[in-house]
């Protein structure tokens, strides 16, 4: 400068350069984010506060918490809707994370042919859930379904079994095609963390004289917890949003006694274009969702 | 190869997606300059219309159906002088109501749609159907006279005027379609005109399916459940499932322990089935009396051909209750609606008018025509044409009876409650807690009365009572 002072220009730092170029490469996703997540959920969330109701077009209003209200204490099957969503999860998530489990315990053994069985076991995984559906749907026929031809063989039923329409036998089935469906993720995470456990520990514990079961609990299961982790909370929400599987089998039904959440909102939207009520009950799944994976990852993080 | 630094990376893709911003935001590409025509070819051939593509969207209820759908579209694309093309969209049933809002909701439009029972009615009330009478006013008179009654599923008023608002492809009646071979086996009767007369009532009807019933080989009721209570219902007098009469009550109980009794006769998984479990049943021959209708030929003479014949099929009336004298044929019509929200309506009001004409009208498969003066020798000839492996001498049998059924008995409408899904809901809701012995029919009226009453738009009903 003119009086001889020096101003130190502030340069643009490679920091901020390598900070400035990880945000722009950012951008496409963050813009496709914005688009198809964060606008959809905030028109969900905006409808969920509205009446619109198809048939009556120019009746639509803002009528705030009255969706809510009217599903939380004034529907008669509330209950009926939580218990078979809840009913749902946890069949679903306890039984693919089990047979994923020993699927992959079993599969980490030294065997022949041990790549083409591993490819077999996620063959589910790759099946569109529709396709998946209609196949068990075929299965599950009472009439001419290879279930109950196969049990009848056996002589183990002398009379065919109603599996999606009996109810005692329809909610074992359909989680029988969750658990199908669902196993596979499972059991590649699992495969995946089986791998890296280091294997002196096994060989300590073998020396220590410890059974399989001492090994399994005391060894397997603590070095699984990070996979574990992940896979019960993701698990969790996905099937607390599953709509295909029961709307394919069941729809909801005989008499919404297998209606969750998901497939009722479906309903209540596209069939009885109640379009505000059905946005109020998908906002609520998701209030619910949210909350309990938040309680899920503050009680489980701090053990992994 | 020299190395991209960080730096010219970050630029060259700076400038690509410059360059399709550009390109994407730039005008339309300018339409090539028209060919020069010799003066004489100019006043022989004049410059083509512009090309108008709309969107008809169809329910693939059947590949039948399908075929004629797809077969007369070819046709009018391949004819029409105005160069309109029709893109149509095949979609399954019940899809087609969340496919039609997402084309309203992106702001682009169909031109026409498939409609069935009171759908047509909805869409109306959400504002989405477009009159026709403007448009095709002059082909009313070549329809019957059933679909201009202002209680059918095509006319809707408004400010005290009816307005037309769907141009139907079919039809149909509802009755219920015997195996007339095992009738006669099983209880000596071998004339139609007796088999008719004593499964005209309730008790006539019960007596027969005792008869016939032979489970688990042979069940004398086919399902599924949500299908026989309707018309059993209008066959003791009340106007639809909705119809909560005071003076009707009885009549509406009545009705439902009759179903009672055909749920006991039912397969145990009938419960759940849909239309086309219902088809698969009768085509393996397991079931004897199923409610069904016009359309059922279609569904099962590709499967099972031996079935559809005068010998081994009696079409018969839903049986009525001894709350009325006579039997009752419900009936509908399925067609074609056009959006209102289209901005290309004279382009579709050209291509209904096409589908208007007899040779498409009479060529729907599994149905009645719904032009006046066109008897069964007539439709079966036509549609022999399209499907001449399924029609012709042999699917005379099936016309005649329909129509001699149709002629005979009181004809009502099918299907006609709005909102129809919500209302089938609650109804059919109680039906599986009737048909798995949970509830009584008392019961079933007293839970379903308040429910559908609190949201019915059309409902009709004996008292006339009306619904906002």
């Amino acid at each position: 400068m003119a009086d001889g002072s020096v101003v130190h220009k502030k340069r643009f730092g490679r920091h901020e350069q390598e900070a400035l170029i990880g945000y722009l490469l950012l951008l496409p996703g963050l813009v496709g984010l914005a688009m198809f997540v964060v606008y959809p959920m905030l028109s969900g969330i905006a409808l969920s506060f509205q009446s619109k109701y198809l048939l009556e077009p120019d009746k639509d209003a803002w009528i705030w918490f009255e969706n809510f209200r009217k599903f939380l204490f004034a529907n008669p099957k509330l209950g009926l809707y939580v218990g078979n969503t809840v009913l749902w999860v946890i069949g679903s998530v306890v039984g693919s994370v089990s047979l994923g489990l020993v699927l992959a315990l079993l599969l980490n053994r030294e065997m022949r042919f041990r790549g083409i069985y591993r490819a077999f076991a996620l063959i589910p995984w790759v099946m569109p859930m529709v396709v998946a559906a209609i196949v068990w749907q075929w299965i599950f026929n009472a009439n001419w379904g290879i279930a109950n031809h196969v049990l009848r063989s056996l002589g183990l039923i002398s009379k065919n079994i109603v599996w999606l329409a009996d109810r005692t036998f329809i909610w074992p089935a359909i989680l029988v095609v969750s658990v199908w469906k669902g196993y596979p993720f499972s059991f590649a995470f699992l495969l995946a963390g089986l791998q890296v456990i280091p294997k002196d520990l096994y060989e300590a514990a073998t020396i220590d004289g410890a059974s399989r079961w001492r090994t399994f609990r005391h060894i397997t299961l603590p070095m699984l917890r990070p996979q574990l982790f992940v896979i019960v909370l993701l698990s969790t929400v996905w099937n607390a949003n599953e709509f295909t599987a029961i709307w394919m089998l069941t729809k909801g039904g005989p008499a919404d006694y297998t209606m969750t959440i998901a497939p009722l909102v479906y309903q209540t939207s596209f069939q009885f274009y109640r379009m505000g009520y059905g946005a109020s009950i998908a906002v609520l799944l998701m209030i619910v969702v949210m909350s309990l994976a938040a309680v899920y990852i503050r009680s489980v993080r701090s053990e992994i | 190869m020299a190395e991209l630094s960080r730096r010219r990376f970050l630029q060259l893709s700076a400038m690509s997606a410059g360059v399709a911003a550009l390109a994407a935001c730039g005008p339309a590409a300018t339409p090539a300059p028209a060919k020069e025509v010799a003066p004489a070819e100019k006043e022989a051939a004049p410059a083509p219309a512009a090309r108008t593509e709309i969107v008809f969207l169809c329910a693939g209820t059947s590949e039948v159906e399908s075929k004629h759908q797809r077969h007369w579209t070819d046709e009018f694309n391949s004819t029409n002088p105005d160069n309109i093309f029709v893109k149509i969209e095949l979609i399954g049933w019940s899809d087609i109501f969340t496919k039609e809002r997402a084309y309203i909701a992106a702001g682009d439009a169909y031109e026409l749609a498939w409609y069935c029972g009171a759908t047509a009615k909805e869409k109306w009330l959400m504002g989405w159907v477009e009159p026709l009478d403007e448009y095709l006013g002059d082909v009313k008179g070549t329809f019957k006279d059933s679909l201009f009654d202002p209680k059918s599923p095509n006319v809707v008023e408004k400010d005290g005027q009816e307005h037309w608002i769907g141009m139907p492809f079919c039809h149909y009646g509802i009755g219920v379609i015997g195996r007339r071979d095992v009738i006669a086996e099983k209880t000596g009767m071998d004339d139609n005109a007796a088999i008719l007369d004593k499964l005209s009532t309730y008790a006539g009807f019960l007596e027969v399916a005792e008869a016939i019933h032979d489970p688990e080989d042979f069940y004398a009721i086919s399902g599924p459940s949500n299908h026989w209570p309707f018309d059993t219902l209008l066959n003791n007098g009340l106007h639809s499932t909705a119809d909560f009469s005071d003076d009707w009550r009885d009549a509406y109980i009545e009705g439902l322990e009759f179903v009672q009794e055909l749920f006991r006769m039912s397969p145990p998984d009938a419960v759940t089935w849909t239309h086309r479990d219902d088809v698969a049943a009768y085509s393996n021959g397991t079931v004897g009396l199923n409610r069904q209708g016009t359309y059922f030929y279609g569904d099962v003479i590709p499967r099972s051909p031996h079935l559809m014949t005068a010998e081994t099929c009696i079409v018969l009336p839903v049986p009525h209750g001894p709350a009325i004298d006579g039997n009752v044929i419900s009936i509908g019509y399925c067609g074609y609606y056009m959006c209102s929200k289209s901005n290309k309506k004279e382009a579709a009001a050209k291509f209904m008018r096409f589908l208007a004409q007899p040779d498409a009208q009479n060529t729907f498969p599994m149905n009645l025509s719904p032009l006046k003066g066109v008897d069964s020798r007539q439709q079966v000839a036509e549609l022999e044409k399209l499907f001449p492996d399924m029609y012709g001498e042999r699917a005379i049998f099936w016309f005649d009876q329909w129509n001699a059924a149709m002629d005979k008995h009181t004809n009502w409408w099918s299907e006609a409650t709005v909102p129809s899904e919500e209302i089938n809901k609650i109804f059919n809701d109680e039906m599986v807690r009737l048909f798995n012995g949970e509830t009584t029919p008392t019961e079933v009226y007293d839970t379903i009365k308040p429910q559908i009453e609190a949201i019915c738009k059309i409902c009709p009903r004996r008292d006339g009572k009306q619904f906002e």
